[in-house]
């Protein structure tokens, strides 16, 4: 072979070489050589929406954001990353075990750390002058209020794929009316990283996520809060609920439960804590449904305030015996006097009277076996027995509210219809949405239908009245405020039979009567001083309901 | 015409070197200038940061927790009654 061949053939190996070189980089490895480029030459951010405040009618903050910072390692630069866990671990308190194969893997270039870092430590991180940890600003939840209304509010916590997503409460049903938009920045840089002013630039601005106005009111919910705490303290209950309610739009005032949880650490707490139980958790009435049974009759014309009933003793249908709560008898009763003593036998009178057709009828139409819609995420409701499955004494102890349940917001609600002349009214906690510039959108008050005529409302508040005035118990009322309200006790079914050591004590009421400005529902599950609502969830009411007429500077009447 | 055309071939070829210098000019003047930007961007975040910072602190001291219980600390106690200012009814109400 000749010399001239030899080296022809070196020059072609070497061309296959140079061929095979440029096919490796320009086609196997563009896109990675792309992207490194890019990185290069280009700095990328991601532009975070503020999210929405969360305000009390009265234009006081619950929810707002601080700054915060997302801490993050590039473990492709660590070039010793034991000493690297030793720096930042002065400051940063991190799981070693778990962190140290990814910190030591030279192909991965970044590494979240730790979220929700405060200002100062991150400035601390920052004056190490490590070149291989990051930080990049984002924003978590501040409450000025600190656990105030927090099962009203929710929690923002982090979706499978890290992002920010509200759950529970007002941050999971408006969650997409909060978050807003994120944003992105593309720019080139020079060599030392800072922009070229003059080089490319993509920019999309971030959307701040828009504020909810709430008809919570911060003093009531304070005063509500406290009061609660006392009570469940005072009676020694297991929880406790209250709703204050607005009759006429259902804008909720406040709304409380006991036990909560605090929701800037909601991981510290018990996950059962985070579901609101004013609108997730089903308890029998008891007493308190006899106004909704009466309402029905009264509206119907089958019965009337004077009317008298003998109630003489039990009551028996099929092989069950019917008593009165106390097993006592006052012989001739009005109607008025069925809710006065609370009568379970009148009660069955009045449940007869009606039958089975018109109570499903008039249950239905008070908003019970359906949600009542308020804006809380995880509102749910008991399923009714199938109207067709009702059979007598199924009727019967619906009357007096056993063998029936409901959640506390379907409870307020229909007890607002007879407050409202007889309008059932959709409960929300939101009344208007703020815009970032500034202008509300206004959530109209929905008034759903009208379950019984205003006359009937009208007579069913004097009967409610009375059961306030002459009831069996006293209460500590304010002098000269006409209070309409029942009580009620209702043994927790507990496998198929009811307990008889534990029971939901309960008081809803509204006032003033002639004018009502507030609904409430004061709840106590299990309380051991008493198990009666008219010794224990009455003087709760009534202790809330005193300081409201003052702080909403009502006159006696 | 031929005039007219060197003229426009010499116009067009005089503004072309005019904007490569302007932009030759400008390119050397603010390629410099992403450093102020940077620094400008890095004060507007502090500032907003510390603006953030500043408002939750207003908004803990103005808290309904934190003024009860500065009251309490002052003395201040829950009022256990209520007096009610009524006023008296006119004259002309007064029939007996």
């Amino acid at each position: 072979m000749s010399r001239i061949s030899v080296l022809f053939i070196l020059f072609l190996a070497q061309l296959v070489v140079i061929i095979l070189r440029l096919f490796y980089l320009q086609v196997i490895s563009a896109e990675s050589l792309k992207v490194a480029a890019a990185r290069q030459h280009n700095f990328e951010l991601h532009l975070s929406a503020n999210r929405g405040q969360i305000k009390t009618s009265d234009d006081r903050i619950l929810v707002m954001n601080q700054p915060a910072y997302l801490v993050y390692a590039k473990p492709n630069e660590i070039s010793d990353p034991r000493k690297f866990t030793e720096s930042i671990g002065q400051i940063l308190t991190l799981n070693l075990p778990e962190f140290m194969p990814h910190l030591s893997d030279r192909n991965r270039y970044w590494l979240p750390l730790a979220r929700d870092v405060d200002p100062q430590t991150a400035d601390e991180l920052i004056d190490l002058g490590l070149d291989s940890i990051g930080i990049e600003k984002e924003s978590v939840r501040f409450y000025p209020e600190a656990s105030m209304a927090a099962q009203v509010l929710g929690f923002v916590g982090s979706d499978t794929l890290g992002n920010r997503q509200g759950y529970f409460g007002l941050e999971g049903y408006y969650d997409r009316e909060l978050r807003g938009h994120d944003g992105y920045l593309r720019q080139e840089k020079d060599v030392h990283g800072n922009p070229i002013l003059i080089g490319g630039i993509n920019r999309i601005a971030p959307v701040d996520g828009r504020n909810l106005i709430t008809y919570l009111d911060r003093t009531v919910q304070y005063i509500v809060e406290e009061k609660l705490k006392d009570g469940i303290k005072k009676y020694g209950a297991k929880e406790g609920i209250v709703i204050v309610m607005n009759p006429q739009s259902g804008g909720i005032l406040s709304m409380a439960s006991y036990p909560s949880y605090e929701p800037a650490s909601f991981r510290n707490f018990d996950e059962h804590l985070y579901k609101n139980p004013a609108v997730s958790s089903f308890y029998e009435p008891g007493s308190t449904f006899k106004v909704l049974v009466m309402s029905a009759a009264v509206n119907e014309g089958l019965v009337k305030p004077e009317q008298k009933i003998n109630e003489s003793g039990p009551v028996n249908i099929g092989p069950y015996s019917i008593r009165t709560w106390d097993n006592k008898y006052h012989g001739l009763i009005s109607m008025t006097d069925v809710l006065v003593h609370s009568s379970n036998v009148g009660m069955v009178y009045v449940g007869r009277q009606l039958g089975i057709k018109r109570l499903l009828y008039y249950l239905h139409d008070f908003g019970f076996g359906d949600i009542t819609s308020i804006d809380l995420q995880e509102e749910s409701s008991p399923d009714m027995r199938p109207d067709q499955e009702w059979k007598e004494i199924d009727m019967a102890t619906a009357s007096f509210g056993q063998g029936i349940a409901v959640t506390p917001i379907q409870m307020i609600t229909a007890v607002s219809a007879i407050a409202s002349g007889g309008w059932l009214v959709e409960p929300r906690v939101v009344k208007a949405i703020e815009e970032l510039d500034g202008t509300m959108v206004n959530i109209k008050p929905e008034r759903k239908r009208q379950v019984i005529k205003p006359a009937t409302a009208a007579i069913l508040t004097e009967m409610m009245v009375a059961a306030v005035e002459r009831g069996e118990s006293k209460w500590p009322r304010a002098k000269g405020y006409r209070v309409a309200g029942k009580t009620g006790t209702a043994q927790i079914p507990v496998a198929g039979h009811y307990d008889a050591t534990k029971t939901i004590a309960s008081f809803v009421g509204f006032a003033p009567a002639d004018n009502p400005r507030f609904v409430i529902l004061v709840l106590l599950r299990e309380p051991t001083t008493s198990p009666w609502g008219s010794e224990t969830a009455a003087p709760l009411f009534f202790s809330i309901a005193n300081e409201l007429f003052t702080y909403y500077a009502i006159p006696p009447d | 015409m031929k005039k007219f055309t060197y003229f426009m071939y010499g116009s067009i070829f005089i503004s072309v070197s005019v904007l490569f210098l302007i932009q030759a000019l400008a390119t050397n003047t603010y390629v410099e200038s992403g450093r102020h930007i940077d620094d400008i961007e890095s004060q507007i975040d502090a500032y907003t940061s510390e603006n953030e910072i500043l408002h939750k602190e207003l908004m803990s001291v103005q808290s309904l927790q934190h003024i009860s219980d500065l009251a309490r600390v002052a003395g201040f106690t829950a009022p256990q009654s209520y007096l009610m200012i009524t006023q008296e009814q006119p004259v002309a109400f007064s029939l007996h």
